[in-house]
């Protein structure tokens, strides 16, 4: 685990938490166990993840059980040092009574003819693994895995040419007979993850979807955010995220959408504050190119002209801007219209070379260098770059002022700008599902050609003058900010902010909550209950109860 | 078009009205400074920009008058720090003059040249002022007015000698803006001195010193813009040397240095390296004044990038009498060059000058 902390005030924190969780929860003298991984380097991620844990484990008792692991390809690709010993004490403060190193344990049978011939014994007893993976599913995380530590935006023709390929793909079939094991057993009440995609993480949510175990997936950024997909609820149609979509929608739908009137003004509030930093969720941006200052249409008007100056627009033509995401970010987690996010965007820059009535701006994600080591935008960028009607350039070449007063219509597979800008009035063709995408706050098309069907009349109505977003787009999407930021963002002293940081700061505010906070009615144990019991697809601050019913 | 920005409103955002004339603007708080861009807005100040360029949105009631804008622009130790993260220097590079053009409406009015004297032992702050006038329709009936400070496109003889994101770090201190009042330029007026007319914005050459940005000060630089309305602009440079700007400021990366007492370390190591550059400027054979008959001058216009027909007399030993022809109103960068010396005096000293007397 990467963590920049004083020793001492990590060991006060260790000591602090494991009092606090031994009182709490008690002895679990149970067979039953909850699966929680600590891939991930952050110590904020692990603190989420091991809050989450306990509060189920106090509704159902069972062992913890943690997971964790590195590995070359992955270390290479994503963190600057991992270290198994300090997940180890974490995980036993928390109360873990196994820690798994999943990298040591599949390492052999990766290596060996046989990858799948894991085996795993938990509490002195070996597991029985349940039914295998699909080839063709396991070939999918296989694929996205490989693109991702690779940074490439789609595999190669043969990528079994590649001995990387074909290290990750021994280490997929190993990997998931281990979650297999681990989960298939019928032992497990829960998988808590932060991440859904890949194969350490993926695999995971898909052995336990098919054992019928709950997934809790939880989110990084604000206090605590989490979804949960229960096998009650599971269709087994899409995936994790695809059926997490829809039943976001659902829930938005039946208990944000019916209560807009009384929430309207929290929402004006949340839309308000959004503007001094629209960047989030994606922490990425921040500081003085991060706010939004304009309040009407002759600001932005005023700001346009002197933006289109500064990229050789026209202000009085309209502007399309086409967000690139981060290419290799989790290949097919949800329903896309094209393959891949590559071929989306060179098609999309394709059709723009040809729709010269606007003016298109295509802007490169800001994180890409993290994804990409190919140089997929400049590519594109110079195949176009005669066109006068169309501009390429790094997200952060233009301020979010900039970026706003430009943008008539946005286009993107699932970035946040699809929920930011109808929020303000601008609307959204989204090329694919993401967690908001069906609440009704853009357009969402769900193949290439009712996508190409959207973009032409898109533009038409752009230079005709039409408005092509409704009021009621509007009033959706600043009740999404609403519901993301505020009645889905749990506020507990055990998981104090995202932004609480350098990790001093965070493990003394954690270590006050568990010597100082007495522990009863704390909103983490009461929301955790209420989703895990209701079987609500997400946690929640408040109860969203069914307008009219019990609960 | 779309009335897109109509929706931009919360039921939280208060609608500012405007500032009537004249107008001061000197926080960045104030509910008239509707829109600060890549700039972070300062409580005493306007604001600093922390972007490759910077704009603030002013809100206010010209009445269909035209008006007179005066913007200050400051250079200080936290302009190079802010300089220095977006730029990140490697070892050796120097902190150079900041050439930086200053725009509204989206048109280029002025520029500035801003460059930090280095003394004995500290850096003597630097501050510019530009003024240029706004036509009646040049403020819309929206009453928005818009200043930016960017990079200038830079004529290729003078861009190794001037910052690169010259911008990066810039106070905006404050802008003034009033009525004019009769004819809108003082054109054949009587000369002005060098401080009078940096002062009025008519030319930029280092920037002005003191508390509150007065007085000249030494030369600092061998670049001077020219800001002054008319086809032809003389003015008189008197020509000396400066000490070469010491190394630009640079972050340190090992932990143990960012802390306190490591930060107590590198400035007293740099305040030393500062005075031994100075020491050694002032101990070498180079401090003579160059022979204003053996310097090349040049001269491009900021706004097209053409060069600038111009004609030079000395007018004593170290007096150069520079007559620049312009094609269209804009800023233009005057340049001197001493080919012959300029190899055996880089690494100590540069040739400097100063505005002795401006007319156009």
């Amino acid at each position: 685990m990467w963590l920049t902390a004083d020793k001492k005030a990590f060991e006060g924190f260790l000591d602090a938490a494991s009092v606090y969780w031994r009182k709490n929860l008690g002895a679990t003298p149970s067979q039953h166990y909850l699966v929680v991984e600590v891939f991930h380097q952050d110590i904020r991620v692990a603190l989420r993840n091991l809050a989450v844990a306990n509060a189920i484990r106090r509704i159902v008792p069972a062992q913890l059980v943690v997971v964790t692991g590195v590995e070359q390809m992955w270390h290479e690709a994503l963190w600057t040092e991992f270290d198994v010993q300090l997940v180890r004490r974490l995980a036993e403060a928390y109360g873990a009574s196994e820690v798994i190193d999943l990298y040591r344990l599949v390492e052999g049978p990766a290596r060996s003819a046989n990858p799948s011939g894991v085996r795993l014994e938990l509490f002195g007893r070996p597991l029985v693994p349940g039914p295998p993976i699909s080839e063709q599913t396991l070939a999918e995380f296989v694929s996205a895995t490989y693109c991702r530590v690779t940074k490439r935006p789609r595999a190669p023709e043969d990528p079994t040419a590649d001995p990387r390929y074909q290290r990750r793909q021994a280490l997929a079939q190993a990997i998931s007979s281990a979650y297999d094991a681990l989960l298939g057993n019928g032992s497990a009440v829960a998988l808590v993850t932060s991440h859904v995609d890949y194969d350490h993480w993926g695999l995971a949510v898909d052995s336990a979807r098919r054992a019928g175990v709950p997934v809790v997936h939880t989110q990084q950024t604000g206090c605590l955010k989490a979804y949960a997909l229960f096998p009650e609820t599971d269709t087994g149609k899409h995936t994790f995220r695809g059926e997490l979509t829809q039943q976001i929608g659902a829930f938005f739908a039946e208990r944000v959408w019916s209560r807009r009137e009384e929430v309207r003004r929290n929402a004006e509030l949340v839309a308000w504050r959004s503007k001094v930093n629209l960047g989030r969720p994606s922490w990425w941006r921040g500081g003085a190119s991060a706010s939004v200052d304009i309040n009407n249409s002759a600001e932005r008007a005023r700001l346009r002209t002197h933006f289109a100056a500064q990229l050789g627009f026209d202000p009085a033509r309209p502007v399309v801007a086409v967000f690139n995401h981060a290419v290799s970010d989790a290949p097919g987690t949800n329903h896309q219209s094209f393959p891949t996010l590559a071929d989306w965007f060179e098609q999309t820059a394709q059709f723009a070379s040809t729709a010269s009535q606007v003016q298109w701006l295509f802007q490169d994600h800001p994180s890409q260098f993290r994804y990409d080591s190919t140089g997929f935008f400049e590519s594109v960028a110079a195949r176009y770059g005669r066109h006068r009607h169309m501009v390429f350039q790094p997200s952060k070449d233009l301020s979010k002022n900039g970026l706003w007063s430009l943008v008539d219509l946005g286009v993107t597979v699932r970035g946040s700008v699809s929920n930011e800008l109808p929020a303000y009035g601008i609307p959204v063709i989204q090329a694919g599902w993401s967690e908001w995408s069906e609440c009704g706050l853009s357009t969402v098309v769900h193949d290439p050609e009712t996508y190409w069907k959207a973009l032409d009349s898109a533009i038409g109505a752009l230079g005709s003058g039409e408005e092509l977003i409704s009021a009621e787009q509007v009033e959706r999407a600043r009740l999404w900010l609403w519901f993301y930021r505020s009645a889905t963002d749990l506020f507990t002293p055990q998981v104090p902010q995202w932004e609480v940081w350098p990790a001093d700061y965070l493990l003394k505010s954690v270590q006050v909550a568990f010597r100082h906070i007495e522990s009863d009615a704390d909103p983490l144990f009461e929301a955790v209950e209420r989703m895990w019991n209701r079987r609500e697809p997400v946690l929640t601050r408040t109860d969203l109860h069914r307008p009219g019913g019990a609960w | 078009m779309t009335a897109t920005g109509a929706l931009f409103a919360t039921e939280f955002d208060e609608p500012a009205p405007p500032r009537e004339l004249p107008a001061v603007f000197t926080s960045g708080g104030d509910p008239e400074v509707l829109v600060a861009d890549q700039t972070a807005r300062g409580a005493a100040i306007v604001g600093r920009v922390q972007g490759a360029s910077g704009a603030v949105m002013l809100k206010i009631r010209t009445g269909g008058r035209p008006v007179r804008v005066r913007v200050n622009l400051h250079v200080d130790a936290a302009t190079q720090a802010a300089w220095s993260r977006a730029v990140i220097p490697g070892r050796g590079v120097r902190e150079l003059p900041r050439l930086i053009m200053v725009r509204a409406q989206g048109t280029a009015r002025a520029a500035a040249l801003l460059s930090r004297r280095r003394g004995r032992l500290r850096m003597v702050e630097a501050h510019a002022w530009v003024e240029f006038d706004l036509g009646a329709q040049e403020m819309g009936a929206d009453e928005l007015l818009i200043i930016e400070l960017a990079d200038a496109g830079l004529p290729p003889w003078a861009a190794s000698a001037l910052s690169p994101l010259a911008a990066v770090g810039v106070r905006i201190n404050r802008v003034e803006v009033t009525a004019v009042e009769g004819p809108a330029d003082n054109l054949g007026g009587p000369p002005l001195d060098g401080a009078s007319a940096q002062l009025a914005g008519l030319v930029s050459a280092g920037g002005l010193v003191g508390a509150r940005g007065r007085t000249e000060g030494p030369a600092r630089s061998r670049f001077v813009v020219l800001n002054a309305a008319g086809s032809t602009v003389r003015c008189r440079l008197r020509t000396t040397v400066a000490s070469v700007p010491p190394e630009a400021f640079r972050h340190p990366t090992q932990p143990w240095l960012r802390r306190q007492q490591g930060q107590t370390v590198l400035k007293a190591v740099r305040v030393a390296k500062r005075g031994a550059g100075y020491a050694l400027f002032e101990a070498s054979p180079f401090t003579r004044p160059p022979d204003a008959d053996r310097l090349v001058v040049r001269a491009t216009h900021l706004v097209d990038g053409t060069d600038c027909p111009l004609r030079t007399t000395p007018a004593g030993p170290d007096l150069l009498d520079v007559l620049v022809e312009r094609a269209g109103d804009g800023p233009v960068l005057l340049g001197l060059a001493d080919p012959t010396a300029e190899r055996a005096r880089r690494r100590v000293s540069d040739i400097a000058c100063q505005v002795v007397e401006l007319e156009s």
